[in-house]
């Protein structure tokens, strides 16, 4: 394991650092894709929720968003299909199409899941944007800055959001982390060879080998995603960057 | 043969496709020898025609020898690797990879000659991949494979065509079972790599595999027959039925293969076709003939009489499926019966009970708890049971763990269990498996109608051995599914699994050399397909190319061959002259657990 060789599968006798690697190729872009919807989604969305907080038009966002988190994904993906896919047939029902093969055809199969994916998270997410957003915004640099002459509308964008984004991107990195086997009923539902199916069946079959690869491969990637959270958090607040401790001498 | 590959069979054999698959046997005759016309035929045959079926199941890999699960052979047998003899649709056994072959009047030696042919690594056929073949699956772990096979004495090539194996006595289920998994033939020496790359003399060779996705079969330019139609075939796992529906609606697939009831009305309001076969699976309710409590007959028979066959199968197949009585499988074969010893009366039930004393008796029906299948029979179970006066529990398992704990412990451990699967009458011989119960007298009949020469006697004997078998109430069976095959549009063609008739003619008996005739086409002015050959060339119908394939004659078949509403009137439709079925102990596909309704 330290070689980097994980060995084979008793079952299908394939190696599986490979099995695991050609995966990764349908999960990865997945969570990737679903995340940075959810993203694009959930920031505009929680910002104008949150500086519209005691209006009527704040409120549906809320309202939606609520709709959005009861929403659960397989469902959302069934949905998917049936209209995209079975009614309109726009887009595939699934039917993940190799990178290799045809990238185009690839990233068509993809946009249904990912989507499915995305809006339940994009909801969740727009609440923590619009609760952190809300915290920033009650702050004295936001009256300082409306002070010198900004609206509250620009202060929140240039000085809130930044503020704001550390707990952010902590929520964001362990989504991304739990959308690596989480994803599974989605992969389900559009049929995907991605890793929560893998790890699924793998426990189903008792293949005891896989499971532990999986997990270990699923470990590597938290950490990593980890480590490059804390980096962000540097990039994003200086006061971490700065490592000489408060009143210290230097 | 599996189910499914026969359909795969049954559906490349019709339309445009079979014209240009009987140009090309002209063509063939012209040169000599249909296989030597493959450089026409790499010329000829149309490209970019693609057929993808959808199935329910991936197997671990594909080594069809070690283990007999559907999941393998569906997509391997007949399509990939083929057997020596075929079984047809008639029933009767016809010669395949074995050009040819005779039996002694004594029913004791078979001459097999072996056809020219090419594996797919460019080897030829000969009768030392044969005797190789033969001897593997004999040494195979998988019963149903080697157990007919055992009655061999010797398996020799007398030389480079012909195989002679002599038997020590004569055994209808050997010749079945060599048109069936028993009789598969591969190189020698290649037990190893079935696992990953089996080879065979099939018309379309082992392509890639890749898994939870999918497996691409390629034509086989080399093959002996006709060269399908299509150049690929690519069989897609989905075990979501629901995600397999929704495929086929948005037209990703062409044939779902294993349609459930519960999709049904989806499909047939989408305008789609749906065919319906005769499942070779059945349902059962297993008693354990352990337990003293089920030494009272009285006791059985209440149990017995307190289940309504009829709203299980509406319950838990939404109509998909037929109520039986009996275990005779599948349904149509000779020695169906209409014995039904326990029909639904739960007033003889609790009469029953009264007599026994035994009002209140605690039950535990032990279940598989995943998927819904097990959970919903048993609480109909409960329900019933309860009903008559019987005090009921129960015990739901992880699949797993209840392989480990009745399917396949040394002890079974359980009192009532619902289960299902394709096990015939012979699979519950001594020791009887998990229900721990056996009747040696049914055993016996059983083998004598293995050994009879005399078919009426054979038919006679089964018979009888199934309906003492009823009359035990060890076993009390409740159905057998419908196979439903989902088409889309512009796909005809395709016929259900287990419409045959069968015929029961010992090879002995037949007295004729049969020779090549599964290599002639289907007459077409007799529309009836029961009538024609089934084929591997040709083609489905045509939505890739455009063209549609008339689907008259598949419905007035259909019409002909519509499900028996009654229990025993499978028999009655049946030609009284045609003769009787052959044996199946061979042709027994593990269904299902992988999927949901099996055991393994």
């Amino acid at each position: 394991m330290v070689t980097g060789d994980l060995g084979t599968s008793y079952a299908s006798r394939s190696d599986i650092a490979h099995e695991i690697w050609v995966r990764l190729a349908v999960t990865l872009p997945l969570a990737l894709g679903a995340l940075l919807i959810a993203a694009l989604i959930a920031l505009p969305a929680g910002i104008f929720s949150a500086i519209n907080a005691r209006r009527a038009r704040g409120l549906v966002v809320d309202v939606t968003t609520q709709v959005g988190v009861a929403i659960p994904p397989f469902w959302l993906g069934l949905l998917l299909i049936l209209l995209f896919a079975v009614n309109w047939k726009v887009l595939p029902a699934g039917n993940f199409v190799a990178w290799t093969e045809n990238p185009l055809d690839a990233v068509r199969s993809l946009i249904l899941p990912i989507v499915a994916l995305a809006v339940p998270r994009a909801a969740t997410l727009t609440r923590y944007v619009r609760s952190c957003m809300l915290d920033v915004l009650s702050e004295d640099y936001i009256r300082t800055a409306m002070a010198t002459g900004r609206t509250f509308g620009g202060a929140a964008l240039v000085h809130g959001l930044k503020n704001a984004a550390i707990p952010l991107v902590t929520v964001i990195t362990l989504q991304f982390g739990g959308l690596l086997v989480g994803a599974v009923v989605v992969e389900n539902v559009f049929s995907l060879p991605g890793i929560g199916r893998l790890f699924v069946t793998s426990v189903q079959s008792r293949e005891v080998v896989v499971v532990q690869s999986l997990a270990l491969v699923i470990v590597l990637f938290v950490l990593l995603l980890n480590f490059c959270m804390d980096v962000a958090y540097g990039f994003l607040d200086p006061r971490i960057r700065d490592h000489r401790p408060a009143g210290g001498a230097g | 043969m599996s189910k499914f590959s026969r359909r795969v069979k049954h559906m490349v054999g019709s339309g445009n496709a079979r014209r240009w698959g009987a140009a090309l046997v002209a063509l063939g005759t012209l040169a000599g020898v249909v296989t030597a016309a493959p450089a026409s035929a790499g010329t000829d045959a149309p490209t970019g025609t693609s057929i993808t079926v959808v199935v329910p199941q991936e197997p671990a890999d594909w080594d069809f020898v070690r283990n007999s699960a559907t999941a393998i052979r569906a997509p391997l047998a007949m399509n990939v690797v083929q057997p020596l003899l075929e079984r047809q649709e008639d029933g009767t056994i016809a010669p395949f990879l074995a050009e040819q072959f005779e039996a002694s009047d004594d029913g004791l030696t078979y001459t097999f000659t072996i056809r020219e042919a090419m594996f797919h690594d460019g080897s030829p056929l000969d009768s030392a991949d044969v005797v190789y073949s033969l001897e593997t699956n004999m040494a195979s772990e998988v019963a149903a494979t080697a157990g007919p096979l055992s009655v061999a004495e010797t398996i020799a090539a007398t030389d480079e065509h012909t195989v002679v194996v002599t038997l020590s006595r004569p055994s209808r289920a050997f010749v079945n079972s060599l048109a069936s998994s028993s009789g598969l033939i591969f190189p020698e020496g290649s037990l190893d790599s079935l696992a990953t790359a089996p080879v065979g003399t099939g018309p379309w060779s082992f392509g890639e595999w890749r898994p939870d996705v999918d497996l691409v079969l390629h034509r086989f330019a080399d093959y002996w027959g006709d060269i399908p139609y299509y150049e690929t075939v690519t069989f897609r796992f989905i075990t979501d039925p629901n995600a397999a529906a929704n495929a086929l609606l948005a037209g990703d697939v062409d044939i779902l293969a294993t349609g459930l009831g519960s999709t049904r009305s989806r499909v047939e309001d989408a305008g789609l076709t749906v065919v319906e076969g005769i499942s070779a699976e059945f349902q059962y309710v297993s008693l354990n003939g352990s337990l003293d409590v089920f030494a009272d007959e009285r006791i059985r028979q209440a149990i017995a009489h307190a289940i309504d066959r009829q709203a299980y199968v509406d319950a838990v197949y939404g109509g998909a499926a037929r109520p039986t009585c009996t275990f005779v499988n599948p349904p149509n074969e000779a020695w169906a019966t209409d014995h039904c010893p326990y029909p639904y009366d739960p007033d003889r039930a609790r009469e029953l009970l009264a007599e026994a004393g035994a009002e209140g008796t605690p039950l535990t029906i032990k279940f598989i708890e995943d998927g819904a299948q097990w959970s919903i029979t048993t609480e109909i179970l409960v329900s019933q049971l309860s009903d008559v006066g019987f005090d009921v529990s129960t015990e739901g398992r992880e699949l797993t763990t209840y392989l480990d704990e009745i399917v396949s412990a040394a002890e079974p451990s359980y009192e009532i269990t619902p289960l299902g699967g394709p096990t015939a009458i012979d699979a519950w011989k001594c020791p009887g498996r998990f229900t721990l119960w056996c009747d040696p007298a049914i055993d016996e009949m059983l083998a004598q109608a293995d050994e009879t020469l005399d078919d009426q006697e054979y038919v006679d004997l089964r018979r009888t051995a199934i309906e003492q078998h009823a009359d035990a109430a060890y076993l009390i069976p409740l159905s057998t599914r419908l196979d439903l095959v989902f088409l889309a549009d512009g796909i005809t063609g395709v016929k259900p699994a287990d419409h045959r008739v069968r015929h029961a003619k010992h090879p002995s008996r037949r007295r004729r050399r049969v020779g090549r005739p599964s290599r002639r086409r289907p007459d077409t002015t007799n529309a009836s397909p029961d009538a024609s050959r089934l084929h591997h060339a040709g083609g489905v119908g045509s939505r890739r190319v455009g063209r549609r394939v008339p689907p008259a004659p598949d419905a007035r078949w259909r019409r002909r061959h519509r499900h028996p509403r009654r229990l025993g009137d499978a028999r009655r439709r049946r030609h009284p002259a045609r003769g009787i079925g052959a044996q199946r102990v061979a042709d027994q596909p593990i269904l299902g657990l992988a999927g949901r309704h099996g055991h393994r």
